[in-house]
């Protein structure tokens, strides 16, 4: 009797833990864990600027952002300008189409396109990568600009998970 | 969402695999069989995680997995119907020192080999063995006579 003294709870226990083990299961269902896409947009007299990014990535994810100019008119030098979250602790493999210039602002990285008439749209695919050792709140907020006049800006911060 | 998925996914290629390649092989494993196995893991980790290196990726992944081994033995547990498909079923090899050659066929078990394993259970001739049984493991059970 001694020996079986407190063997009646261990079932519950066992039943407890695997309802803990559900849990990130739920939860990565749920996307908690990344890697959905959100829509963002803002909007100015000159443009609207549209951006798809994730909320949430994880370390080595690869991932995809896509950014939308559309110019209500005419932007004689659209200038995209992404925070630095876009390429501190990223891979930037990929921007199609590539910009006619690059050049930093600070830690922004501004990408410089050619002009954009009333009714144009550009469309910039970039396809990333997160680097393994990359932890926290990363900074991948888009600004719109005409040369150095700002049009329009999305905030927005991507969450890395360990 | 899509690492549980790939995990579910992965789960069962790796149920069928095992179920197809046969319970023997995976028993009396040669080098080669290990080799493969070893292979064949690392393609699976693979496709399921692929670039992902996170923690949180890595333990979606690791409980996903556990909740399908507990939820695939507590069907086996609760539908005996599907036990001989989730688990298999015994299978007599020898009787009363008969060999069923059906049998040993199904399972692409020679006699050599059941005389290697009755050897190993120290019974000298399939004469002296009143069943051999193929269990669902892998192993060779001899019940002497």
């Amino acid at each position: 009797m001694r020996d079986l003294r407190g063997r009646s709870r261990r079932p519950w226990i066992r039943r407890g833990l695997v309802v803990l083990i559900a849990v990130p299961v739920v939860l990565a269902l749920t996307g908690a864990f990344g890697q959905p896409t959100k829509t963002l947009r803002a909007a100015s007299a000159a443009a609207t600027l549209q951006v798809e990014v994730p909320d949430k990535l994880r370390g080595g994810l690869m991932w995809r952002a896509r950014i939308v100019v559309r110019a209500t008119s005419t932007i004689e030098h659209p200038r995209i300008v992404l925070g630095p979250g876009w390429v501190h602790g990223m891979q930037l493999n990929t921007i199609e189409p590539a910009p006619e210039s690059e050049a930093s602002r600070g830690p922004r990285v501004v990408l410089s396109y050619g002009e954009l008439a009333a009714g144009d749209e550009l469309v910039v695919d970039l396809q990333l990568q997160v680097d393994p050792t990359t932890v926290g709140r990363q900074d991948t907020s888009v600004d719109l600009d005409d040369e150095a006049r700002p049009l329009a800006r999305v905030a927005h911060t991507t969450r890395v998970l360990p | 969402m899509d690492l549980v998925l790939r995990s579910v996914i992965v789960f069962f290629i790796v149920f069928l695999v095992t179920r197809a390649v046969g319970r023997r092989e995976l028993s009396t494993m040669e080098p080669f069989d290990l080799i493969l196995l070893i292979i064949t893991g690392d393609l699976m980790q693979q496709a399921v995680t692929q670039s992902d290196y996170s923690m949180s990726g890595g333990l979606t992944v690791i409980a996903t997995m556990a909740l399908l081994t507990v939820a695939l033995s507590y069907v086996s547990f609760k539908l005996p119907k599907l036990r001989p498909v989730l688990d298999g079923e015994p299978l007599v090899l020898v009787q009363d020192g008969e060999i069923i050659h059906r049998n040993l066929r199904r399972e692409r078990i020679t006699v050599d080999e059941l005389l290697a394993e009755a050897r190993q259970q120290q019974v000298g001739s399939l004469d002296e063995v009143r069943f051999a049984v193929l269990e669902t493991n892998g192993r060779i059970s001899i019940i002497p006579t």
